[in-house]
């Protein structure tokens, strides 16, 4: 088993240099069967991420490239009269396949943005008054640009609880830059990539996932960690208990990856910028960028004991 | 929110202003009627700010509101006296601090003013309720204080539980520091306010004067009596317990006075009575006892007869002649005097002076003519002094009534008493007594005291209330000296035996104001008095003498450095106490083996400087030793990775082995 884990890893690797950091934060994120919000500037290999791993999952794989005038329609699907049956049929949206890539999720409305989430968070859409269930496993990566670009919709708190993580690529190191500029485009090579998982193995990574132990200590530093939140006077609110249990899951996944059977509170520290990140918002000023996320991340794991002695 | 943010919050106001109120609450009694209008002026203008309807005011406004303030405080107190101006100006300056709160440091430091209003609250009174109050005026201080500095607003249990526990980790400090802080007696005294003893007689005694007295049920003094080195203590008998004050020898037909004033302050400067007075003692009976006296605003003191020897620490007590004590300066504090007396004695027994003879044989002309006659016819049935004591006592018991409620008497009141309305109160009796015996040519007085006194056996002491006021006579018998005579008792003997209100018809009880005799209601104010007793004993009484005496049989010595190591110890002892409590509450009883041996290793690393930063994980922290030290590397990875076994992977059996590895470590 964790030799797929590692194969996986390695195989992305050749794709997108220089990034295992991030490519096992998604790969935490896919096997808590949650969803990922990457944020970063264009061109930086959110898609190459997205399409890599579907490919190596081995998942159907569907893009949306959101805009200002997609409708919720162009997403779930719509129903269309079918005049030699003489009755409507539906015909299924993007939504409806395993590896959803919605790109620049930002730039479109509330209305749309909030259709495609209510499907994440069900799992399920209900058109025409039939509820359809989504494909198993149903893993959304979002891209969204940082804020500050024109024409966005920043996506509200109550939004971004929904996913799971959210990472940002960040640009490469200058040595993976120049192989990029010398080799053959990477987006080539995912072309042959094959797929090295099947659905089943996947599975059960994702029910191994819960089997991760997390001792009473650890369970205390989380806890100390979302009171911390909650108490601290920099935070304007805590942290929700989704998002604390979310931190754990996030952590479980991570030991998994590495290979060990019980959560350190290295794990928590690492994973919890990322899931953390979005869910809290800091008192001083009322812009929400990246960086102040970091740094309240750092504030909060500077702040709380690991071992309470 | 930091302190020098610009709005003050809603609750942070509502606070300042119950905090404040109830500090000053007590103060305003004494202040002049303007200032608690200019108090919820005061407050009604912050509220009109804080709703944004008025502005703050301008410094020029706030100049000419001081200043109003100054020459209202100036019209409120001309010819500034005293302390109650200073509080006055405290006050206002307080209050209009409310009006400038822009920040929340301006609302602190209007919380911090409050503790001096607390202070200041003892310049008035010193009780024990008073006492309880202030204690709650800084537990409310507290809580305003915890509840605007906080960065949240609080549920008011947890401000409440907070501020207690800050105020009961200082009560223990107090008491030491009350205990050792040097005592100062009047060398810096400040004067205190409205100490100014109610009620109490005058020097001069007319009818009605005393039982004006009676209504009044407010303490007089009190007494305890003192057992000797064998333990034995005597209390007087009930028909001895006659608190002399004042002697009035001087009779202007109306009014008795006492004729020598000019002794008050010039008397025989010594706590013992002078050799040379006359005085005999017939037996070795002594009483001893302590009054504690209210302030009277006079400078008499009362003792039983005879007195020998009066001494206190805080007045500076004289004898003058007639055996009466008095302090050089009038009472207007609370005090103690301890006195002995001698219950059996003999003053002046051979002769009296001529000056002294002729002063109390005084009668003006044209008075009592009636009364003069009588007493004459006596004489001239040839009578002996014993005899005409004893007619005239017959007379008072054969046809005399003792009440509340004496007729008006008019010029010869005297006359009027004894032969129309036979109806009178103890100062009738005994001023008739007397000039009944002045005009039979036996010298006599009147004397002016309390008699009685109820005992209190929960604190053991008696209470001597205004309602005991008591007036008798004395008289010069030839072989005997000046002799006590009770005309009142032999009216009304149950008045002696068992005080005022059993004497009295039943109709006349209710007027007498002696508290509640019998009732349950007299055992609960016994134990209210009882309380206040022991209040002003140990706590308000607590002078140098007092506490040389205690220091001593504490600490075995009043030596600097014994106070200092029983203050330093007791206060020392008091925190270790408070931080072993903490300590443990804290740690030890949360912490589990696992946290435990984390704990030794720590502590091994601590004693070489290395310390986890807040936020890293024991691996973290192994691998920072590690580059500093790289020696101890393969050792502390070692330790540390069994430690993630253990903490993490829940495998506690392997405590055991880690504590091991610990202890072989060589960390050099």
């Amino acid at each position: 088993m964790s030799q797929f884990i590692d194969n996986i890893i390695n195989t992305i690797g050749t794709v997108l240099l220089d990034k295992e950091h991030q490519v096992k934060l998604a790969l935490t994120c896919l096997f808590s069967r949650g969803h990922l919000l990457i944020e970063d500037l264009p061109g930086m290999g959110k898609t190459t991420l997205a399409q890599c791993l579907a490919q190596v999952m081995g998942l159907q794989y569907e893009r949306v490239q959101f805009t200002s005038d997609l409708l919720p329609a162009d997403i779930l699907g719509v129903a269309i009269f079918d005049r030699n049956s003489s009755e409507f049929r539906f015909h299924a949206g993007p939504v409806f396949t395993q590896v959803l890539l919605a790109d620049e999720i930002n730039r479109s409305t509330p209305k749309t943005q909030s259709a495609l989430l209510e499907a994440m968070e069900e799992r399920q859409v209900s058109i025409e008054g039939e509820t359809r269930p989504l494909p198993e496993p149903f893993f959304v990566i979002a891209t969204q640009n940082p804020q500050s670009q024109a024409g966005t919709y920043p996506l509200p708190e109550s939004q971004l609880d929904r996913f799971f993580m959210r990472i940002s690529l960040g640009y490469p190191s200058a040595q993976a830059e120049r192989s990029l500029y010398k080799g053959i485009d990477p987006r080539e090579r995912l072309k042959s990539m094959q797929s090295l998982v099947t659905l089943d193995q996947l599975h059960t990574i994702q029910n191994k996932v819960q089997e991760i132990k997390a001792t009473d200590q650890l369970l205390d530093y989380v806890q100390r960690l979302v009171d911390f939140t909650r108490y601290d006077e920099d935070f304007t609110y805590g942290l929700s208990p989704r998002g604390a249990i979310a931190l754990l899951r996030a952590a479980k996944a991570w030991a998994l990856i590495h290979k060990r059977e019980y959560v350190l509170p290295e794990d928590i520290q690492i994973v919890l910028p990322s899931v953390v990140g979005h869910r809290v918002r800091g008192k001083v000023g009322a812009s929400s960028t990246s960086a102040q996320h970091a740094s309240l991340s750092e504030h909060l794991i500077k702040s709380v004991n690991v071992v309470e002695t | 929110m930091s302190l020098q943010s610009a709005s003050v919050a809603r609750h942070a106001l509502v606070w300042s202003f119950v905090a404040q109120g109830v500090c000053i609450l007590p103060l305003l009694y004494f202040m002049p009627y303007w200032m608690p209008l200019m108090w919820l002026g005061v407050m009604l203008w912050r509220i009109q700010i804080y709703r944004g309807a008025w502005p703050f005011p301008v410094t020029k406004i706030k100049l000419s509101l001081a200043g109003v303030c100054v020459v209202a405080l100036l019209a409120s107190y001309p010819g500034i006296k005293g302390v109650e101006p200073l509080i006055a100006f405290l006050i206002v300056s307080i209050v209009l601090k409310v009006v400038e709160m822009r920040r929340r440091a301006d609302v602190l430091l209007v919380i911090f003013t409050g503790f001096f209003a607390v202070a200041a609250q003892f310049l008035f009174f010193q009780g024990m309720l008073i006492a309880i109050y202030s204690i709650f005026c800084c537990l409310v201080l507290l809580t305003a204080w915890i509840a605007i500095y906080g960065s949240r607003i609080l549920p008011f249990k947890q401000l409440l539980i907070a501020s207690s526990k800050a105020l009961a980790h200082s009560l223990p400090v107090m008491v030491v520091l009350f205990i050792v802080l040097p005592r100062f007696g009047s060398f810096w005294q400040v004067p205190l306010a409205n100490e100014a003893g109610s009620t109490g007689f005058s020097d001069s005694m007319g009818p009605g004067t005393l039982s004006e007295l009676t209504k009044s049920s407010s303490p007089a003094f009190r007494v305890n009596f003192i057992a000797d080195e064998n333990g034995n203590r005597i209390l007087p008998q009930p028909k001895e317990r006659y608190w002399r004050g004042l002697v009035l020898d001087d009779f202007d037909g109306r009014q008795w006075r006492y004729g020598r004033t000019w002794m008050m302050q010039h008397g025989y400067n010594s706590n013992a009575v002078p050799v040379n007075w006359e005085v005999e003692t017939r037996s070795d009976r002594r009483f001893e006892y302590e009054v504690l006296i209210e302030p009277h605003n006079q400078r008499w003191l009362f003792t039983l007869m005879a007195p020998e020897r009066v001494a206190s620490t805080s007045l500076k007590t004289q004898f003058a002649g007639d055996f009466l004590a008095f302090s050089r300066y009038p009472v207007t504090s609370r005090a103690k005097y301890s006195v002995i007396s001698a219950p059996d004695y003999t003053i002046a027994s051979e002769q009296l002076g001529m000056h002294d003879r002729s002063r109390n044989l005084r009668l003006p002309e044209d008075y009592n003519p009636l009364t003069v006659a009588l007493a004459e016819s006596w004489v001239e049935e040839g009578l002996l002094e014993n005899d005409i004591i004893e007619r005239a006592l017959q007379m008072f018991q054969s046809s005399f009534y003792y009440t509340l409620r004496p007729p008006v008497l008019g010029r010869h009141s005297s006359d009027e008493f004894l032969f129309e309305s036979k109806r009178g109160f103890c100062e009738h009796f005994a001023s008739s007594f007397t000039i009944l015996m002045r005009a039979a040519g036996i010298p006599a007085r009147v004397v002016v005291g309390y008699q009685g006194g109820e005992y209190n056996p929960l604190e053991d002491y008696f209470l001597i209330r205004q309602s005991d006021a008591h007036a008798w006579a004395e008289v010069w018998l030839t072989g005997q000296g000046w002799t006590r005579v009770d005309p009142t008792a032999a009216v009304a003997p149950s008045r002696i035996e068992d005080g005022l209100s059993a004497s009295l018809e039943e109709e006349e009880q209710s007027m007498v104001s002696s508290g509640f005799r019998g009732s349950w209601m007299s055992k609960v104010q016994m134990r209210i008095d009882a309380l206040s007793f022991s209040w002003h004993r140990w706590v308000l009484g607590y002078d140098a003498e007092r506490q040389k005496q205690l220091l001593k049989g504490m600490l075995g010595g009043t030596e600097f450095w014994r106070i200092a190591l029983f203050a330093l110890l007791s206060t020392g002892g008091m925190l270790f106490v408070i931080f072993l409590w903490l300590v443990l509450r804290n740690k030890r009883a949360h912490l589990s083996a696992e946290a435990r041996v984390y704990r030794v290793l720590l502590g091994k690393l601590a004693k070489r400087g290395f310390k986890p930063a807040q936020g890293e994980t024991p691996l973290q922290f192994a691998e920072r030793v590690a580059q500093a030290k790289p020696q101890w590397k393969s050792q502390l990875v070692l330790a540390v990775k069994l430690l993630n076994v253990i903490l993490y992977q829940g495998r506690t059996d392997e405590i055991p082995r880690l504590r091991r590895l610990i202890g072989q470590m060589s960390l050099d």
